[in-house]
């Protein structure tokens, strides 16, 4: 019983992981939390969708079509909402605001034209069952657990290994040194949205296999938030490690506790936390420079 | 040998604080004695501007000890350090850009006024509190030249005058403190040329005289700590390099070595 | 006509809880995504009264905005203690506003997810009236050294703090007067409609709000109440595009960020623009 609700809190956590690496992401680079991300991740799961029903194509090119098509969308949504802001130096806050903006009027422009109508997946795993050490654990969930760490780990070895990923790690401390050292810092955030777009779109397609796909669907996206945040927003392996946390946790509570309690605790772990560790577990110093 | 009591203002004793491993500022102390003018110098990065916020309780000191007239303001939190009597201005100017110059002089007596629940109705003892604020605040700008400029927006000054209402900010800021008050300048004449660097100095002198304050500065215009300061404390890598006056600090061999050498050096060759 | 009333008597219950947040957002800085929580507080304490024990209206209005104000503490006494950054308090209320639809949800006393009816009280009188009421104490308030140090913080926290305010409370106070505000448009709304529900105050309803106050301006109380009954009236009147509402509101945030950042009224009031007199 332990060991089962501790491997469905990894798969969910796996999840969450890969969610909230798209926030760490834009907010290592742009210091400011990106709330029309769970947006982006609703639209991949759309998108997926649409290529799985309407044109029949199989798991694997439903992913890339999705990750595609959602990186491609985050990044238009920066070109769009934020570049001006940006360039003005505008205080993060408009930023969010922005964002918030941007969350609004995608979520509720899927409502007016699709309409609130919950769609399901084609079954691409026909819920078959591995038995691992004696509890019995859903095909989805190993796989969407084993694809999520997989992901983030070539994302960390893209960011560490290749000339983009130095450059990206660069801006990260200083954007504009970076700039001034020729570095193209459009191009540069272009990149770091595609990728968090491309994790919202594989994110879109497993949420949308475990549940079902609707306009609301990005709200579990608050939950990658506060996963970011728990891991220190900005930091990868906090991501990673955030995601994981909160997943066990959380299926811990709603196994043995209450899964109506199951939000209420997150979230009250969320103020907990961010009262004594403000940057996080694996979060940098965000302590304002006087 | 003199009256007994306190004979320094401010007591630094063993101040340390590290960043993530990196030490910004370790077994600093010092005095500060009252009246007068104290100048920190010291090269980039040798954690002057660390000091002043530990002493004004924006950083927490990681170890050490920071006294202001015997009071222990080392755990105390910055409105309460305001409140003790030590007021400051920033390196980069910090002023409230969209309140008039007259409000941000007003702020800090406004802050600690008694008016509660009558603010929702506008009793006399409120409108009364509010106009001996604007009276003492209008009074303050006065003596700093600012007076033509009490309704204008901050950020609409120019820079110079900015560090001026600044200035009267921070010196409003003591004025409902009983007992002796310090005033940390930053770095006031950053981005001056000579002849604004002169000015300043006056305003300093004066207004310290004036107000009857003990002043900390911050400064790398090093004419300007000569001409106003009456002790200097010079730092190097968090730690403190030489501590005397104006001219056992400028004949002081360290000190030139680590600091005014290149400087120095300069001004032989003329 | 009748249907007209209807209609302004909301904007009038809706503005109450945009000036509300106008003092905590608008005037103090910090940015909040849970205020229709305390407009849900404000709605089922007072609900609860009159439902189960026929208190009068004359005190369930005061009882819901007290509840309103005193809960308002239960997050904002560890959020701004700990003086969190604005996108993480913002997150922080989000989740107390999400806290609190599961247990409105699951009490037996708000009768759960199916909703409450109570009586109709709020009549126009105790709308305007309540309203009118709200404008002067608000104006009285951010006329006096509250307002002053309020827009301090707002511009530079830590300047503020070196200027002798205490943060945390000032902070607190701020989110205090405006959850009560909140509270009062609650209770109005509540025995307005005869009929409440958890699912009438959730993130919806406060990115509404915040709506009203960014695109009527930050720092000013005359343009978000005007938006605010402009953002009700509207919709109500043009009912066949009710379903755009929501995208609009979500493109208009975008758009003011972009293109007028300062909204309809920013830093300026109404008499301002009258006076020919800009700050």
């Amino acid at each position: 019983m332990f060991l089962q609700t501790l491997v469905t809190g990894l798969s969910i956590g796996g999840i969450y992981s890969l969610m909230a690496v798209g926030y760490s992401l834009i907010f290592s680079i742009l210091s400011f939390s990106n709330f029309a991300h769970g947006a982006v991740i609703m639209l991949g799961a759309y998108m997926g969708l649409a290529l799985a029903t309407q044109l029949h194509w199989g798991l694997g090119l439903v992913v890339s079509g999705s990750v595609v098509g959602a990186g491609l969308l985050s990044v238009f949504n920066e070109r769009v909402a934020y570049s001006v802001l940006r360039r003005r130096r505008a205080p993060s806050l408009f930023l969010m605001i922005s964002a918030m903006g941007c969350s609004v009027f995608l979520e509720n422009m899927v409502y007016a034209t699709i309409g609130s109508r919950f769609y399901a997946f084609p079954e691409f795993f026909k819920r078959k069952v591995v038995d691992v050490w004696g509890s019995s654990l859903s095909l989805l969930d190993l796989f969407a657990f084993t694809v999520s760490i997989g992901a983030i780990f070539a994302l960390h070895l893209f960011i560490t290994r290749t000339k983009t990923g130095i450059a990206i790690r660069a801006g990260v401390n200083d954007m504009t040194m970076c700039s001034l050292m020729g570095v193209n810092t459009d191009r540069l955030i272009s990149i770091v949205f595609f990728l968090a777009g491309a994790f919202a779109g594989v994110a879109g397609v497993f949420l949308g296999i475990k549940y079902f796909v609707y306009p609301t669907m990005g709200w579990v996206t608050n939950k990658a938030y506060i996963a970011a945040v728990i891991g220190g927003l900005g930091s990868l392996p906090g991501a990673l490690v955030g995601g994981l946390i909160l997943g066990v946790l959380e299926t811990l509570v709603s196994t043995y506790l209450s899964s109506v309690l199951r939000d209420v605790f997150s979230f009250t772990m969320l103020i907990a936390l961010l009262i004594w560790l403000p940057n996080g577990l694996m979060g940098r110093d965000t302590e304002e420079k006087v | 040998m003199t009256a007994p009591g306190p004979t320094s203002l401010l007591e630094v004793r063993g101040l340390s604080r590290s960043f993530g491993g990196i030490r910004a500022v370790e077994a600093l102390s010092f005095d500060v004695a009252r009246g007068g003018i104290m100048g920190l110098i010291g090269p980039n990065g040798a954690g002057k501007t660390t000091v002043f916020n530990l002493i004004t309780g924006v950083y927490r000191p990681t170890a050490g000890t920071i006294f202001l007239n015997g009071i222990d303001l080392t755990k105390k939190r910055p409105h309460e350090v305001v409140r003790a009597g030590i007021a400051r201005t920033f390196q980069n100017i910090r002023l409230f850009n969209r309140m008039t110059c007259l409000e941000n002089v007003m702020t800090p007596l406004l802050a600690r006024g008694d008016a509660a629940l009558g603010a929702f109705f506008r009793t006399p003892f409120v409108r009364g509190e509010e106009r001996k604020a604007r009276e003492t605040a209008l009074a303050v700008m006065e003596d700093m030249g600012l007076a033509d400029t009490a309704y204008r927006l901050a950020s609409t000054l120019p820079y110079g005058l900015q560090r001026k209402l600044e200035i009267a900010r921070a010196l409003a800021c003591g004025l409902l403190v009983q007992g002796p008050r310090l005033v940390l300048l930053d770095e006031p004449a950053a981005g001056m040329n000579e002849a604004e660097t002169r000015e300043l100095g006056e305003v300093i002198l004066k207004t310290q005289k004036d107000f009857d304050v003990t002043m900390m500065l911050i400064e790398h215009h090093i004419n300007l700590v000569m001409n106003v300061c009456t002790r200097i404390v010079v730092m190097e890598r968090g730690t403190l390099l030489a501590e005397g006056s104006p001219h056992a600090i400028r004949s002081d061999e360290r000190v030139i070595a680590a600091y005014l050498g290149r400087k120095g050096k300069n001004e032989h060759g003329r | 006509m009748d249907y007209e009333i209807n209609v302004v008597m909301l904007a009038c219950i809706n503005m109450i809880a945009v000036l509300g947040l106008a003092v905590f957002t608008g005037f103090t800085g910090l940015f909040s995504l849970g205020h229709a929580a305390f407009v849900g507080i404000g709605a089922y304490a007072s609900g609860v009264l009159t439902y189960h024990w026929n208190v009068p209206f004359f005190f369930a209005l005061p009882a819901g905005m007290a509840a309103a104000g005193l809960s308002s503490l239960v997050i904002g006494i560890p959020t701004l203690r700990a003086k969190l950054r604005s996108d993480y308090f913002a997150i922080a209320i989000l989740g107390f506003g999400e806290a609190l639809r599961v247990c409105l949800e699951n009490l037996s006393i708000t009768n759960g997810a199916r909703g409450l009816s109570v009586n109709e009280f709020s009549g126009p009188g105790w709308i305007l009236g309540t309203l009118a009421l709200s404008l002067l104490a608000t104006r009285n308030f951010l006329k006096s050294r509250f307002g002053t140090l309020f827009v301090a913080i707002r511009e530079d926290p830590i300047a503020a703090e070196m200027a002798g305010i205490d943060l945390f409370k000032m902070r607190l106070l701020s989110l205090v007067v405006s959850a009560t505000l909140c509270g009062a448009s609650g209770a109005l709304l509540a025995h307005r409609l005869a009929f409440i529900q958890p699912v009438m105050f959730t993130l919806t309803q406060s990115t509404q709000l915040l709506a009203s106050v960014i695109a009527g301006g930050i720092g000013s109380v005359s343009g978000p109440v005007i938006v605010a009954f402009v953002f009700t009236a509207l919709p109500e009147m043009l009912r066949s595009l009710n379903m755009w509402r929501l995208p609009a509101y979500g493109l208009l945030l975008v758009l003011i960020m972009i293109y007028r950042p300062q909204g309809l009224l920013g830093y300026r009031e109404l008499s301002d623009l009258f006076r020919g007199r800009a700050r």
